[in-house]
């Protein structure tokens, strides 16, 4: 690994990523050039810093970084569209205010791009298979508080919470391989995890509630019925 | 939705934790980990840190000068939470203003739905006051509503998020628990 300065260090030889807040290299101990959306002064590393060795984003975020000013260097391309446009509206002074800006008067308009937004390490996960992986981790809370030096986070209740109250299969494994081959047909990994997680009843709700879909609607709108027809059959045991 | 994500960081281990034994070592990283991730609450890019879920590599310890700390790069799995615009949600109501309801959505405390975004629904007032819709829903303190996500705000200073949520869609709208 080299160091992954966006103006690399002439004499910084050793083999080390900086700290993700680009804030001062632990090797050279020279402050790196800052083009990082956030600057966190805390340390610990965050996903900002580059995972995957893709030196070539050093040139292109250098410009970038001039012409925007706020960058979040990840691995993936569609992430800096993303963050502009985040950054760009965060000019705008924008949705909580009543939600009357740009092209906000039907929310369903706006492509849903949860998937662009997610770099590469990030994978969505439905609300069934995050309760499971939640209460596994309840279910050593009891031996975990013990060790008064473990620290878990303040969200995990609530996240617990919402996971088990919003997840509406008993067997996320079966939902899965009900769901997954739909990827084949065109639909993104995190609209995947929408629809398992509203539990629509026919496909119509699919369509109505994934906008996105709606261009590809002649195309695939049978195996979605039928993997409808298919996850109905789960919410009765035959 | 939450969101599986795999990240770097570093840990810093103070010199007094560096007893030698390795196993002590891995007990003071891991701990030095959950205590950062603990601490860290939510960031704007990943969500609201839920939970440590596997700890991948433990790299080389690189000593860092005058202080005598030793930073050990890790990666490893968690399990995070985060909002997106035009994801379709199911949020609990806890409070119940004129103009609108404030929703909870998991970690998110303040998702506000205001009464612009609820086509077809009155206020009503009264001693617990609610929104009640020409069919009859009625959208009341503890009823569990689906929302789209209109736009979502990170607040810097308080490491949360404010989300702002619309009922205009179809399939929007309270829910009733289903017959078990």
């Amino acid at each position: 690994m080299r160091c992954h300065c966006i103006s690399p260090h002439s004499n910084c030889r050793s083999v080390f990523t900086c700290s993700a807040c680009t804030s001062l290299c632990v090797v050279c101990f020279k402050f790196c050039r800052p083009n990082q959306l956030f600057q966190m002064s805390d340390k610990g590393g965050k996903a900002g810093s580059l995972l995957s060795s893709k030196g070539s984003l050093k040139g292109k975020d250098d410009s970038a970084a001039k012409a925007k000013a706020r960058k979040v260097q990840f691995s993936t391309e569609g992430l800096e569209s993303i963050m502009s446009n985040g950054a760009k509206s965060g000019g705008k002074d924008k949705v909580a205010n009543g939600g009357k800006s740009s092209a906000a008067k039907d929310p369903h308009q706006n492509e849903h791009r949860v998937d662009q937004e997610l770099p590469e390490n990030f994978k969505c996960l439905m609300d069934c298979e995050a309760a499971v992986m939640l209460q596994g981790i309840q279910d050593h809370m009891v031996m975990l508080s013990r060790d008064p030096a473990i620290k878990i986070p303040a969200s995990f209740d609530k996240g617990l919470h919402y996971a088990k109250s919003s997840s509406k299969h008993s067997n996320p494994e079966s939902v899965r391989n009900i769901l997954e081959p739909l990827k084949n047909h065109g639909l993104t990994e995190s609209e995947i995890c929408v629809i398992a997680n509203v539990y629509p009843e026919t496909a119509d709700v699919v369509f109505a509630l994934l906008p996105s879909l709606k261009g590809k609607r002649g195309i695939n709108s049978q195996p979605i019925e039928d993997s409808m027809n298919e996850l109905a059959k789960l919410k009765q045991p035959m | 939705m939450f969101l599986k994500v795999q990240l770097p960081w570093n840990v810093i281990i103070a010199a007094e934790n560096l007893k030698p034994g390795s196993l002590m070592l891995q007990r003071a990283i891991l701990i030095r980990l959950l205590s950062d991730f603990a601490v860290k609450k939510a960031t704007k890019d990943m969500g609201y840190f839920l939970a440590v879920t596997t700890l991948d590599k433990i790299g080389e310890g690189k000593v860092r000068q005058h202080t005598g700390d030793v930073l050990f790069p890790v990666i490893f799995n968690a399990v995070t939470f985060k909002v997106f615009k035009g994801e379709v949600l199911e949020g609990v109501v806890h409070k119940v203003l004129k103009h609108g309801v404030f929703l909870r959505i998991g970690p998110i405390e303040n998702a506000y739905l205001s009464s612009s975004k609820m086509p077809g629904y009155v206020y009503v007032l009264g001693e617990n006051p609610y929104f009640m819709s020409q069919k009859n829903h009625k959208i009341a303190k503890d009823v569990v509503v689906r929302v789209v996500v209109i736009g979502t705000k990170w607040m810097e200073a308080e490491r949360e998020f404010q989300a702002l949520v619309g009922l205009e869609g179809d399939y929007l709208g309270p829910i009733s628990s289903p017959d078990m």
